[in-house]
Formats: structure tokens, sequence, C-alpha cells
């Protein structure tokens, strides 16, 4: 955890930072996957914090109440939140629309919906590499990076769960590594490995790692690793929110408006 | 991490595993994860049971383990 901590700590403050955009005041919240780090920034906000994680040790390193729960099996009843924060932690979800339905359930009405994934554009410099580097040595090239959604894709998702006024952005994190081995080092110690179900299972041709690391583009004798991450919010639907006008109620024609014919 | 909250610092060192308690605040949303039904806590076999699911969910450490692959299955 020591070498990803940091990683963690920056993707929990951007995406929590949306909170502090927010006048709404949040009392009770859950952690999903936060690994000690989100709940205790949710606590210094005076948040009460329930922490879930798939392995038990990982729930207790956040201190207060924690249950070791599967995202694709929540144990929460509906409405036991008015907060539900998932930082870096839905990427590994088989069915990642069934689980935001289910998060989407254990919200109170106009309660909030904070995510963070990895999108399309992460690691693109290792994925570049070694495909170079395994075409070249073998004239074939194996999916060694996980595929990442599209940022498009991840509003969708926000819609399909029922969640209204969903936003996608993205937030780019730049790491630079002078020795090279330790961008796959850092991947290794934060658990995110290639874990394709589908993946090639035969030992690696010897010396693609090398030659892919060896390949990637310098600046100033480091190389670059991007985390571009879809901060994804979205809201449980209340009749508090701006709703649309139902249909055929309009008063103005559109057509109107654009020959500037209105007064 | 080092946060301490009276409710979690007040706790009396259980000895056994399983008789460690659920924090109060988590027996009021937990259900089923399977059902989304109810959940009857057993104080003294440490279990969140599940009638509907047939299914006992440990609880260690005061953490409910609510993993159906970890539960128990009660017999008929």
């Amino acid at each position: 955890m020591g070498r990803v901590a940091a990683v963690l700590e920056e993707a929990a403050d951007r995406l929590l930072d949306r909170l502090d955009d927010t006048t709404r005041k949040f009392t009770r919240a859950l952690d999903v996957g936060g690994r000690g780090v989100v709940a205790a920034k949710l606590r210094a906000r005076g948040i009460k914090v329930v922490s879930t994680d798939l392995s038990p040790a990982m729930a207790a390193l956040n201190g207060g109440p924690c249950v070791a729960a599967d995202e694709e099996y929540l144990p929460f009843g509906p409405g036991s939140f008015d907060l539900v924060v998932a930082s870096l932690s839905l990427h590994w979800v088989n069915d990642l629309p069934g689980c935001l339905i289910q998060l989407r359930r254990s919200l109170a009405p106009d309660g909030l919906l904070l995510a963070s994934l990895p999108v399309l554009g992460t690691l693109d410099e290792l994925r570049n590499g070694l495909a170079e580097a395994e075409l070249a040595l073998t004239g074939g090239v194996a999916p060694r990076i996980s595929p990442f959604p599209e940022l498009r894709d991840c509003a969708a998702l926000l819609q399909r769960a029922g969640l209204a006024l969903p936003v996608a952005d993205v937030e780019e994190i730049v790491f630079r590594y002078a020795d090279r081995l330790t961008l796959l080092r850092d991947l290794r110690a934060a658990g995110e490995g290639n874990a394709i179900r589908l993946r090639d299972r035969r030992i690696p041709p010897r010396g693609l790692f090398a030659a892919a690391l060896a390949g990637l583009p310098e600046e100033d004798g480091r190389i670059r690793a991007t985390l571009r991450l879809a901060m994804l919010t979205g809201w449980a639907p209340a009749p508090s929110q701006p709703q649309p006008l139902a249909r055929g109620s309009a008063r103005v024609s559109l057509a109107d408006v654009l020959r500037g014919e209105t007064g | 991490m080092s946060d301490t909250e009276p409710a979690t610092s007040d706790v009396s060192m259980p000895t056994d595993r399983a008789s460690a308690p659920i924090d109060p605040r988590l027996l009021e949303i937990l259900v089923c994860p399977i059902t989304k039904g109810p959940l009857e806590y057993d104080r003294a076999a440490g279990e969140l049971i599940s009638r509907r699911a047939g299914l006992a969910f440990p609880v260690r450490d005061g953490i409910p383990i609510m993993l159906p692959e970890e539960a128990r299955t009660l017999e008929p």
C-alpha cells in the first residue's frame, strides 16, 4: 500500500473536490473500496462513514464501521446513505451497470454518487510500447493492459443506473519514472496487473518487457505514465431537482427563437 | 486513519473473535445481499441470518462478512 498511497490520496482529493463545490451538507456516507484513504477525508469533513471492501482486512483499514461485501451484491437497505463515494474502486467490477443500480438504491432521494475510474487513455504509453515490442518479437499482439471504458460511455452508465443530472468529466494524473521498472512494480503493488480472463497465459516472449520499457518515449530521462480518470457524479432522483417540462407545454416556438423574432 | 471515534474506542476488548459486537449503526442499514430482505443478528453465534436466502453470514472481529461464498447454509 505504501508505494501507491500517494496516488490513491491524489485521486481521492480530486474526486472529493466535487463535494466542496456543492452547498449540500452530507451526513451519512458509504465509502466503497476507499482503502483507508477516502473514509478519513470524509470524516475530516464531518461526515459519518460506513466503509465496504471485498477484503475484510482492507475494510478494517478505515477505522469506523465497516463491512466486507461484493460490489455486485451490496448488503445495504434502500436509502441508507446520502452520499456514496467510490474512488478508483469500480474498475474491477464485472457488472458495472448492475453495481451502479445497487449503489443508487442505497441512496436516499437527492443523495449523491461520486465515483472515479480509469478510462481510455490510461497507460497508453505502456500499452503502445508493449504492442510494438511484441509485434517486433513475435509478429502478433496479445492484450496486456486491461480494456478501459470511454468517457462518453461513463455518462451513459450513470443514466442507465437511473441517476439524475449525470456528469462525467476527466482528470489526468501524469507520473514520471526515472527507473522504468518502478512503473511495473507500482502497478503490481497497486494490484493493477492484467486480469483479463482471456489473456494470453503463455509466458511472455523473452525480453518483451525490457524491449517495451526501453522503447517508451522519454522526457528529461524519465518516462511518462498517464492515469486518465473519469470523475462521475449523479444524483438519486428527487422531486426537488430540476425537472423537464411536460411535452407540448412550451409556449414559445423554437423556430421563432432561432429567427430572433421573440420579444 | 488513526481516527478515534468514541463509538469504536470504548468497546471493551473482545477475546473471542465471534463475540466482537457489530457497530449498531450497521445493524440499522444491513440487509441480505441476495434477497435484500431483513437480517437477524445472532449475537452469541456471531452471525447475521437471512431466513429467505437460507444463509448465515459470519461476523469476524466485528466486521460483517456479507459475501455469499463465505456464508453458512442453514438447515431447512
